[in-house]
């Protein structure tokens, strides 16, 4: 039933998502230009270096509404499908509570990333077409391979642990943003009677703090009792000490995000009251 | 097997004021159920409660021998208060989710009944009047062929000849050997449909549950009027 419910939450992100993404990467394009347009040593009528600028900072804009368009019409998503009248429907769906809670938060952090890779690719498309003739260079190849060389050599098979710790950094954190996001709403709705979206904001601001304090807390905890202890055990290797911290915030987040999604679960199963 | 068992079920939204306590309810299969008594009684706390999206704070509800859950779930047809539909779909999209989640759901019943009606399976849900959006539930609901099916409050809030209609699709298109439940404040209209009834009062307790027949041949009165007496305020 997970692949059903990951089937609709999907097609429902995905209606308008795509819009926006293509739109982003049209005007990245078109940024690509006008930045080739602007740094040229040519004399240029004042109508089109003022379009040029006016492209450029709707490029910059759209790709700022696109990271906040993701994340809010995920917020839509949970809030309407579980907390308003659409919930009588979710919840009476015979399936388990925790896939209905799996299926919002794979699908939500598969979106997150997904805008990353577009707005990481928008990025590159505006770069590569606005300085293409400095970039590929008949040269462009052999750097290119240089340069891999010499971190590789620099990293050595540390480069794919670094990679691969990245990558999970950046999809746990994903997770728990969202998740901390999940259950602000899933307070804010069960314990507000009116204004509940309010109520999760608000909720949102204090929980993100608490958070935020006890992540403190326990990193200065961390770095003073686990510095000499990783120390001893890296034997001074830096590369070493490096992946342990990620290694280390890797697992922190993912314990937070654990209990993150445990309390959502019990308040989701026992707590539920829609109106 | 007896298709409903409500066995000491309490839940309370506050600290020491229940909604229901102490309540025991046995359904058999193949009735229609009534489910009767005053605003803000319990009733449809009750039916969240059998469908599962509420979770009691003592007892048991046990569903064809299943507790409430997953496999209840597939079992039950419910029927809220309110239209639960995204008003952005469509009704083919609806046929198609309900297929698609329940293993029970009649597609060729739903398209008919909604032919009957004249609404297209293209039509958009908010091009839809408040009370077509409430007969395009009331069939995705009974076009399941489930073990119980939940009726929470179908009648209100509807003209008369809409009524007519929402009782004689639940009669023509249950499950026989299924049961239903029916709350309801509207006792006069439903009455004529109802098998077995309960009038529930304050605190979720049962005052008087019968035959309807039986009770009306009884008394010569109709459940209508034994309500009145009944609730008198």
């Amino acid at each position: 039933m997970l692949k059903k419910l990951l089937k609709y939450d999907f097609k429902a992100l995905f209606k308008y998502w795509w819009i926006v993404a293509v739109a982003t990467v049209g005007l990245s394009a078109l940024s690509g230009k006008c930045i080739t347009i602007i740094s040229s040593e040519r004399e240029l009528p004042a109508v089109l270096g003022v379009s040029a600028t006016i492209i450029l900072t709707l490029t910059y804009i759209g790709l700022v509404v696109f990271a906040v368009f993701s994340t809010v019409m995920i917020f839509i998503r949970y809030y309407k499908n579980l907390f308003t009248d659409e919930g009588y429907l979710t919840f009476t769906l015979p399936v388990k509570r925790s896939d209905i809670l799996n299926s919002k938060l794979i699908s939500a952090v598969a979106f997150e990333f997904a805008t990353l890779l577009v707005t990481g690719f928008d990025i590159l498309l505006m770069l590569v077409i606005a300085f293409y003739k400095d970039i590929f260079t008949k040269d462009f190849f052999a750097n290119l391979k240089e340069g891999i060389a010499d971190i590789w050599n620099a990293l050595g098979g540390y480069i794919l642990v670094y990679l691969l710790e990245a990558v999970l950094i950046v999809v746990v954190a994903s997770a728990l943003a969202i998740l901390l996001l999940y259950i602000c709403i899933t307070i804010g709705s069960i314990i507000a009677k009116k204004a509940k979206v309010i109520a999760s904001i608000g909720i949102y601001y204090g929980v993100s703090w608490l958070v935020s304090f006890v992540t403190m807390l326990l990193f200065i905890f961390g770095t003073v009792t686990l510095e000499a202890k990783f120390n001893a055990l890296a034997e001074g290797d830096i590369k070493l000490i490096v992946s342990l911290i990620a290694l280390c915030i890797l697992l922190f987040m993912l314990l937070v995000g654990g209990i993150l999604y445990i309390i959502n679960y019990y308040l989701i199963d026992r707590k539920l009251n829609l109106t | 097997m007896n298709v409903l068992e409500v066995k000491n079920i309490e839940k309370a939204y506050k600290k020491n004021f229940p909604v229901l306590k102490d309540l025991n309810i046995s359904i058999e299969g193949g009735k229609i159920v009534g489910l009767l008594g005053p605003n803000g009684c319990g009733k449809s706390t009750l039916i969240k409660l059998i469908s599962g999206i509420l979770q009691a704070d003592k007892g048991e509800i046990l569903v064809c021998g299943e507790k409430v859950g997953e496999k209840t779930a597939a079992m039950i047809s419910y029927l809220p208060e309110r239209p639960y539909f995204n008003p952005h779909q469509k009704v083919s999209e609806l046929l198609k989710f309900f297929a698609e989640f329940y293993a029970d759901f009649r597609t060729d019943v739903a398209e008919k009944l909604l032919c009957d009606l004249g609404i297209s399976v293209n039509s958009k849900i908010s091009s839809l009047s408040k009370g077509n959006k409430e007969k395009v539930q009331l069939i995705l609901v009974m076009a399941r062929n489930a073990k119980l099916y939940l009726l929470d409050e179908p009648i209100a809030g509807v003209d008369p000849a809409a009524r007519d209609y929402i009782l004689s699709t639940i009669v023509g298109n249950y499950n026989p050997e299924a049961s239903i439940i029916i709350t309801t404040h509207l006792i006069s209209d439903v009455e004529q449909v109802l098998d077995d009834f309960m009038f529930i009062t304050y605190g979720g307790k049962i005052v008087l549950s019968s035959n309807a027949e039986e009770v009306r041949n009884e008394r010569g009165k109709s459940l209508d009027a034994i309500f009145r007496e009944e609730f008198k305020c």
